[in-house]
Formats: structure tokens, C-alpha cells, sequence
């Protein structure tokens, strides 16, 4: 068993710790971060030591939150819970856990158990870990512990909480004569289930791209067995899709069996063809092979990109570009919106609350375009200070969440939900990284844009004192 | 630990205050005995899937009216579900051609640091803040698990900072872990809003009737009754989410209130009553035929307007009638197992019976006997005993049980279960969706043709089942499906092993099948 101090080593970076408030938070706690990964596993059960509501309130903010989209083997209203009431609060609910995990041993088919726990047992101090070594000594179960008290950090925080306990608690030593050791094998960390709500598309279109490498990918986020998890650490590297998330996984993985990682925000459009070169090179694969991959995704990505021309250029698609979105995504939408598709981005929201030390690292990452383009960014979660700041620069299109909706209306800025939370449009298995996620991305974007170009129509005129051309004639008529 | 009683000097949980419950299994008219003789069960669970928490329902449902701004004293996680809101709203708001609001959610987002050395400054700055942005009517300030563990002083924070904001701020005391009854979460969030919002009557309305919808009751089922009550004369002051305040301000100078739902409403009905001597009109959930025309009734009866009540019955039934027996004819006979809030699942379970359909079991949230002890019995009156499982918010544990030894033909309740009963290979009815409407003679009938028309198609509910059975699994062994006592997680309150950790792994852990 880890010492206690390995397993509590994540520390949210201290949000809020300055600021009194954050309005319309864009993300949920640690314990619903770890729900949503621990959903995203096949037949893993997680049995929530916490009040009834947590659980069943972050299923509904995550899952619901993530474009309606409702995974997980036992979900909702399934997931066990001990459902603590004020007794156990004045008394202690070890008791009660117990006897959930005993009866949730004997009711529910899992092929792994993970007990979560949330604010208040930490705060009343049970001592869980006791509990749970009692039963991974007396039972057959695989049973994960994970510390999850909402008060330690938010949803990202939460996904390396579990990363870090499979990794100590379930992944096992590489086996060096694993028969299918020869063919080249990742692992992809960093993109949080429904936190990314496109996170199955993405993961997707990257598993694509890898097997076109001839590489495959393990343990991914996308439905892995426990017994793909297991055996993970038979990869030959693990690549962080994300500046921090996931970070601490890997470096966990490293330490304890020496897979080296390599980190890389989420790619989209041509930067698609950078991070297959660089994975190419960790790897050591023939760089022709390299070449051939890209070039033959290249073709079939300017294709589309052609095929949009006329659209595009008859109607100067190009846009002062705004994002909302966490760090992961403001880097990859950037990129590919200012490299590939001519926008100017003139704002970037990072909502994550990342860790102070990587601030710089971001914005480094978002500057760094091909051509001379300067959006503001500013890294905030709260929603009165992004509204604020975005109703001073004014882009005229608009990537955010659903939060972002009234803002959004109120400035006649035309609008696309890609970042959590998302509740007015269903995501299923849409992706927007890679290649063809970025074509994807057009598709909706152009769509919209298209739509409310009354929208652009009045920003405009109010910007040079006009009066709006849809009051003008409504009055009319 | 705080309890109702020290905070708001009054206040107590359904538990207390009606003898309420959220644990039971058995049959209904067992319940109905222990209800009569003034002996209920108490009962908790060893097993117990995921639920809702006074924090939750009372302060997200407090979110519901834009007047009022929440202002959650809790770590992040805990206003997530805040999210449905944001759907709920927009669909109540648009369809009632109302200003679409949003939802702010506004949290303190305690963090380690806050849970260790108090909440309290970031508290009274985070109130100047939410005044400063949103220019509220009201700040409602919830307090979370965590800030009531650590023990932040809310009230005072809230003194100390009252004076130097326009809205009134006021403390929801909602943590967590306070119940498990949905009831009393309601209540807790009319407590408050009693205390901080509704007047003193400026005159007395003699033809206005408080109508008090719900969160979900739309408009759809709002319109027909309005119009009900239209046809006796009556003005309806409908009291509703998502919508202005005024109507529950001034509720007080309507000559009697009657509600949609008891179970969400009661708390302010019978405040009414006692503190303004608005009487409630006490209804059962108008689901059904029967149900309808006694709502009518005794609506007309209060009024004296008996005669005008009759009139409107007969012209309803002569408009429904042949249609809903066309239906009849096709569900008679049909199996249907009914899960949602009490008064709802008891009108569900009335329209289902006089269908002719085969009501196999009941899994209502709670029960209180002094609200639902009158439905319970005319309901039994009606149809017979029935199988009836108290579950909290429509646990799943033991009605899948319930379900498995001779599978239901319908599923017809609450959205949350319908998805366990799709992969059990039942087809699915939710009771409430906004766009068909559930209640009224209307209601009835739409009801019926739906519930039809789902039998007639299942094929998204066989996939679903396809899915589940080929590629998946289910999340509960076949040994606790088939095992013969449902009930048999609900133990008798004082047995609960609090203190102790008896592990008894050896032999336990496994299925005792
Ligand atoms: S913040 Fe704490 S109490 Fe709130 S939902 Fe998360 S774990 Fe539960």
C-alpha cells in the first residue's frame, strides 16, 4: 500500500483562494471529476462515501453538462452511496461504509470498485482507508481508494486523483514478454470524460491516427477495460493531451515504471501533423512512414478545406474570434482557427484554473501562431469577469459554453457551445481534435455563422452608433 | 451539529413535524394501517443507491425564481446539478412567453485552505459581490455540507454585511446531510421565501385562487386548469418557477390556494392558512379521471359554485370519453409499474386503473400521512392492494427487484429510473416531459394515447436492451434480481450498526441467493 502522503499529494491549486466568488463555475468538484472518469470505465462501479446528493447531482452536472451525453455502468441514480445523514455526521459513518461496500459486493456486478469519498467525510474525518484495506485483504474484489473531498480542487484536479490510485493501485509491473510487445503501444492522459464533452470523439480520431502510425493505444479514457488498464504499463509512452491534466499521471507512471511522457494540448487541424511528428520521433518510427500518414491526412484535410472555398471566400468567413474554454481547448482552437482557417482571434477566456506556475507556459502556447496576431487572454474562471472583459473586446463569433449563452445574446455575438457546460446541443460521438475533428468544427462553426449574420449585422451598425437594422425595420412593420 | 430547530427557532423536517418517512417496503395498504394508527415504520437503508440532498433540492430549486440570486457557501461540486436548470428554465420561460433568464450559478468555492480556517470573509465579500452584479431582489445564501461541518456562522456573516447591500440576504439551511426526504427540502426553501418575501395582504381577493404549480409542471398542464377555474369564475394566481416573485408576494390576499402537486406545495399551503387564513383546498394529484373531477369538485364546492363544477365535468367527459376508451381497449389488461414523487405515482397509479391496467407496483419518493393518506386509501378503494416501495427519489434497488419475477409491459414515472427499466427490456413512459400534458382531462388523455402508442413502438427501448444484454452488462447480479425479499436492505432504524465496523467479510460478502 502507498503511504498516505503519496496518494494525497495532488493539490488543487488553491482556487478561489483570493477571489470571494466564481459565477457559473466551469467545471464541478474533484469527487465529480473522478465520477465522470470512473464512468468512463467499463464495468467500474463507484461506491460514493458522501451525503446522498453528490453523486447524483454530479452525475447531472457533468453528464448532463457535457451535451447530454449519459455514461457509465451504474450512473445516477445507480451508483452506490452511503448517503450520510446528520447522525453519521455527529457519530461517524465508517459503520455505514461498511456495510454499503459489504452489501454493494454482494449486489452489484463489477469488474472493479472504486470508493470515492466526498467533503464531508473528510471533514468529519473517517478513516476510509482502514476500511478499505479490511476488504482488499478479506475479499476478491479489485477495490481502488480515492480520496475525493470536493474542497480539494475541481473536475480536472479529480481525473488525476483516480489516474494517480490506478496507477498505484491497479496498473501492474510491465511484462517484458508480453507477446504483443512488439507492435508500438501509448497511453493518452489528460482529457477529462465529459469534462471534455467531445472527450470519446477526440479520443477517437486520435486512436485513429495512431493506428495509422501502426502504434496502438491502451489505456485511453474512452471505455478501457480493467484489464487494459492493468497491463498499460506496457506502453512505450504516454501522451499528455493537455498542458497540466494529467500530468501528474504520468509522471506517477514514470516514476514507478519508467514510461517516459511527452505532453501536447490537444491538436486540431494541421497542428495535427506537428504532434504526429513528434510522437513519430518518441517513438522511433521510420520517419517515412511519418511522412506518408501525414501527408495522405493532409490531402484529405485541404480537401475539405477546398471544398469550403466558395463559402469562404465569397463571404469573407474570416472573424474576430473569441474563445471561452479551458487551457487544453483555448490552445488547440486557437491554433487551428488562426493557422489553418484565417480567423483573428482577438480573445481567449482559460477557465480551468490552472496552476500558477503553468500561466505562462498557456499563454506562450496560444501566442504562438504562425502569423502576427495578439488575442488578449486572460485566465479566469468566474463568469462576471470573463463577460466583462469579453464585452470590451467584442469578437464577433464566439466559442463557449452554455453559460456564456446571455452575454453572448446581449452583444449579438453568434455562438458555439464547445466548452463545458453545454446543455443546448447533444454530443454524442463528435470530435473536434485531429484532422477530421477540425473539418467537423468548420462544419459547425460555418453553419452558425452563417445562420446569425443578422447577429454581425447589428454589432456592427451599434459599434459605429448605428441603431440596430432589426429594430429599425421591426419598427416599420 | 445544527439541527432545524436551533437555527430558525420553528422549523422542522417532515420526519418530525408530519411523521414522514423515506423508507418503506410493502404493501400500500400495510403502509395505509401504520398511517391510520399513528405508527409509522422507521426504517433506513443498508444498501442505497445515489439521491438527492437538501442542499440540492432546496437551493436549486430556490434557483428557479431570477428575482432571487443564489449564492451557494459550498466547495464547487455542490451546485452542478444546477445545470438542469438551464434547460428547465429557457423551455417554463419561453413557452409562458416570459424573459428567458439565466441561472447564475454563484458559489464561494471553498477550498482547503477556507475548510480549515472558515469561510466567513469570503462569505460576506462574496455577498457584496452577487449585489453588486446581479442588482438582486434577494440573495438566498445556502449552506453547504462543508460550511455547516466547519461551523461558519452564516446568519452573523449575514448581519454584518446586510446593511451595505439593496437586496434582502438571507440563509437557506440546507446542508447535505440534514435529510433524505424531498419534502422537507421544499420545504426548507419556502421556508424562507415565507419569511423573506411574501407581504401582508393589501386587500382580500375573494375570486382569486392561489394555483401552485411546480418545477415540473409547465404550462401545458398550468393553461387547462387556469381555464378550469375560468369557467367557475375564479382568477388563478399561479404561484410557479421561473417566473416573478409578485404572484407568491402578495399569495396572501387570495381567497384560498389549491395545488397541482401537495407534495412540493405544502409547506407554503399551510402556511397560508395558518399565518394568513388562506385555506387549502385539499386535492388529490388530478392525474386521472376520478381524481380530476373530485380536484373540481371540491374547488367548485369551496366556492359554492357546486352546480357550475358539475357542468364542466359532464362537458369534459362527453369531449374525452370516447377517445380515452378507444385507448382503453387497447391498454386494458397491460402491466404498469409506476415510479415518482407520491402524489403524482398514486395519480398515475389512478388513471393506470382506470385503464384498466394492471398496476404491479408503486416506488414513491416519501410519504407523509397527513398529506397523502387520503389518496393512499381512496386509491386502494379503487384498485385493490398494490406492491409500495418508499424510496427517497425513486431508488432503483429494490423495484428492479420488484420488476424482474414478472416483467411490467410499461414502465410509467420519474426520467431518471426509465433508463434501468429500458435495459431490463421494459418500454418506458416518463410521467412528465413539458410537451405532453399529464394532468387534467387533458392530461388523462394524452396520457393514454401515449402510453399506447409506446407499446405500439418500443424500438429504441429494444436497443437499448440489445446494447445492454450483448455488449454490456447489467449493474446488479441476477442473484439480488431474483433474490425473493426486495426489501430486504431496509432495516429497522435502531438496529443500524452506527459506531461499530463489523466487517464479517468471510462469508457475507458473498450473494446470499
Ligand atoms: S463539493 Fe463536496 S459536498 Fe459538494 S458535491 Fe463535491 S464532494 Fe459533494
Amino acid at each position: 500500500m502507498p503511504e498516505e502522503s503519496e496518494i494525497e499529494t495532488i493539490h488543487a491549486p488553491l482556487t478561489g483562494s483570493n477571489v470571494s466568488c466564481t459565477i457559473s463555475p466551469r467545471f464541478t468538484c474533484a469527487l465529480g471529476g473522478a465520477l465522470a472518469t470512473v464512468w468512463g470505465i467499463v464495468g467500474a462501479i463507484p461506491i460514493v462515501h458522501s451525503s446522498a446528493g453528490c453523486s447524483r447531482n454530479l452525475y447531472m452536472g457533468q453528464c448532463f453538462g457535457s451535451g447530454w451525453q449519459t455514461y457509465g455502468h451504474a450512473r445516477g441514480l445507480m451508483t452506490p452511496s452511503t448517503s450520510l445523514v446528520e447522525k453519521h455526521v455527529i457519530f461517524g459513518g465508517e459503520g455505514r461504509l461498511v456495510q454499503q461496500m459489504k452489501a454493494s459486493f454482494e449486489i452489484t456486478d463489477a469488474d472493479v470498485y472504486f470508493v470515492l469519498s466526498g467533503c464531508q467525510v473528510a471533514l468529519i474525518g473517517d478513516d476510509i482507508r482502514t476500511i478499505v484495506d479490511q476488504f482488499k485483504e478479506r475479499s476478491d474484489q479489485t477495490i481502488i481508494m480515492v480520496e475525493t473531498p470536493g474542497f480539494k480542487g475541481n473536475s480536472y484536479v479529480g481525473y488525476d486523483m483516480v489516474g494517480k490510485a490506478l496507477v498505484e493501485q491497479l496498473v501492474e509491473p510491465p511484462n517484458k514478454n508480453e507477446a504483443d510487445k512488439k507492435e508500438l503501444s501509448v497511453n493518452l492522459f489528460g482529457i477529462v470524460p465529459a469534462q471534455d464533452p467531445f472527450w470519446q470523439g477526440n479520443i477517437n480520431e486520435l486512436k485513429r491516427l495512431m493506428n495509422r502510425l501502426g502504434v496502438s493505444v491502451r489505456w485511453s479514457g474512452d471505455y478501457d477495460t480493467v484489464d487494459t488498464i492493468k497491463k498499460s504499463s506496457n506502453a512505450d509512452l504516454n501522451i499528455v493531451l493537455s498542458e497540466y491534466v494529467g500530468v501528474p499521471t504520468a509522471e506517477l507512471f514514470k516514476e514507478k515504471f519508467g514510461v517516459p511522457w511527452i505532453k501536447y494540448s490537444l491538436p486540431i487541424g494541421s497542428e495535427t501533423s506537428k504532434f504526429i511528428r513528434k510522437v513519430g520521433k518518441e517513438l522511433g518510427i521510420d520517419s517515412k512512414l511519418v511522412e506518408f500518414v501525414i501527408d495522405s491526412e493532409e490531402e484529405q484535410f485541404l480537401k475539405q478545406l477546398d471544398r469550403i472555398g466558395h463559402l469562404y471566400a465569397g463571404f469573407n468567413l474570416q472573424r474576430d474570434i473569441g474563445v471561452i474554454a479551458d487551457s487544453t481547448y483555448a490552445i488547440g482552437l486557437i491554433k487551428f482557427l488562426a493557422n489553418d482557417f484565417g480567423m483573428n482571434p482577438t480573445f481567449v477566456a482559460v477557465t480551468d484554473e490552472p496552476p500558477i506556475e503553468i500561466h505562462d507556459t498557456i499563454r506562450k502556447e496560444i501566442l504562438d501562431l504562425d502569423y502576427d496576431l495578439k488575442p488578449r487572454i486572460i485566465i479566469e474562471s468566474d463568469g462576471n469577469k470573463i463577460w466583462t472583459a469579453l464585452e470590451e473586446t467584442r469578437p464577433n463569433f464566439l466559442f463557449a459554453g452554455s453559460f456564456d449563452t446571455k452575454v453572448a445574446e446581449n452583444l449579438d455575438i453568434p455562438r458555439l457551445s464547445v466548452s463545458y457546460p453545454i446543455t443546448d446541443r447533444v454530443i454524442l460521438s463528435r470530435g473536434y481534435a485531429g484532422y477530421r475533428g477540425s473539418i467537423t468544427l468548420i462544419e459547425d462553426m460555418v453553419t452558425i455563422l452563417m445562420k446569425d449574420m443578422h447577429l454581425v449585422i447589428n454589432s456592427t451598425l451599434v459599434k459605429h452608433g448605428y441603431k440596430k437594422s432589426t429594430e429599425q425595420f421591426a419598427q416599420v412593420a | 451539529m445544527s439541527t432545524f430547530e436551533r437555527d430558525i427557532g420553528v422549523f422542522q423536517g417532515r420526519e418530525q413535524r408530519l411523521d414522514g418517512i423515506v423508507h418503506f417496503g410493502g404493501n400500500a395498504s400495510e403502509l395505509l394501517k401504520c398511517s391510520k394508527e399513528k405508527n409509522m415504520p422507521r426504517k433506513c437503508r443498508t444498501y442505497s443507491g445515489s439521491g438527492s440532498c437538501a442542499f440540492i433540492a432546496a437551493l436549486l430549486n430556490t434557483c428557479a425564481f431570477p428575482e432571487v440570486k443564489v449564492l451557494a457557501h459550498s466547495p464547487v461540486g455542490c451546485t452542478a446539478g444546477a445545470i438542469l436548470f438551464g434547460l428547465f428554465g429557457p423551455i417554463q420561460q419561453r413557452s409562458r412567453g416570459v424573459p428567458v433568464t439565466t441561472t447564475d450559478i454563484i458559489t464561494t468555492e471553498l477550498n482547503e485552505q477556507d475548510v480549515v480556517f472558515g469561510g466567513a470573509s469570503k462569505l460576506e465579500k462574496a455577498i457584496l459581490e452577487t449585489d453588486k452584479y446581479f442588482h438582486p431582489k434577494a440573495i438566498a445564501v445556502g449552506i453547504s455540507c462543508a460550511a455547516g461541518i466547519i461551523g461558519d456562522d452564516v446568519e452573523a456573516s449575514i448581519k454584518n454585511v446586510q446593511s451595505q447591500v439593496k437586496a434582502n440576504v438571507f440563509a437557506v439551511h440546507c446542508e447535505g446531510y440534514k435529510t433524505l426526504h424531498v419534502g422537507t427540502m421544499w420545504d426548507i426553501m419556502w421556508h424562507e421565501l415565507i419569511e423573506h418575501v411574501i407581504k401582508e395582504p393589501r386587500e382580500k381577493k375573494k375570486d382569486t385562487v392561489n394555483l401552485i404549480s411546480g418545477p415540473t409542471i409547465g404550462p401545458i398542464d398550468e393553461q387547462p386548469f387556469i381555464e378550469l377555474l375560468g369557467k367557475l369564475g375564479l382568477k388563478a394566481n399561479v404561484i410557479l418557477n421561473y417566473s416573478s416573485l409578485n404572484s407568491l408576494e402578495y399569495a396572501t390576499e387570495s381567497a384560498a390556494s389549491v395545488a397541482l402537486c401537495s407534495q412540493a406545495s405544502h409547506y407554503l399551503a399551510d402556511q397560508l392558512e395558518k399565518r394568513w387564513g388562506v385555506p387549502l383546498i385539499d386535492t388529490h394529484y388530478a392525474a386521472s379521471i376520478d381524481y380530476t373531477d373530485d380536484w373540481v369538485r371540491k374547488v367548485a364546492k369551496h366556492f359554492g359554485k357546486e352546480k357550475e363544477g358539475e357542468k364542466i365535468i359532464q362537458e369534459e367527459h362527453d369531449r374525452i370519453m370516447p377517445e380515452f376508451n378507444k385507448y382503453k381497449k387497447e391498454l386494458e389488461g397491460k402491466s404498469v409499474f409506476i415510479s415518482v414523487n407520491i402524489p403524482r405515482a398514486l395519480g398515475c397509479a389512478s388513471l393506470a386503473m382506470e385503464l384498466g391496467m394492471k398496476v404491479m407496483g408503486v416506488n414513491a419518493f416519501q410519504y407523509d400521512p397527513p398529506i397523502n393518506q387520503n389518496s393512499l386509501e381512496s386509491l386502494i378503494k379503487k384498485g385493490g392492494d398494490f406492491p409500495l416501495v418508499i424510496s427517497g427519489i425513486g431508488q432503483v434497488t429494490e423495484t428492479l427487484n420488484m420488476v424482474q419475477k414478472g416483467k411490467p409491459d410499461i414502465y410509467f414515472g420519474d426520467f431518471e429510473p426509465s433508463i434501468w427499466f429500458a435495459k431490463n427490456g421494459v418500454v418506458t413512459l416518463t410521467t412528465f416531459d413539458f410537451a405532453r400534458p399529464h394532468m387534467g382531462y387533458t392530461g388523462a388523455l394524452e396520457t393514454a394515447r401515449s402510453l399506447a402508442y409506446v407499446l405500439r413502438n418500443p424500438s429504441y427501448h429494444k436497443k437499448v436492451e440489445a446494447y445492454t444484454t450483448k455488449y454490456g452488462k447489467f449493474p446488479y447480479k441476477k442473484e439480488w434480481l431474483q433474490y425473493p425479499d426486495p426489501y430486504r436492505f431496509l432495516i429497522d432504524e435502531v438496529d443500524e450498526v452506527v459506531y461499530g465496523k463489523d466487517f464479517g467479510i468471510n462469508n457475507e460478502v458473498k450473494v446470499h441467493a
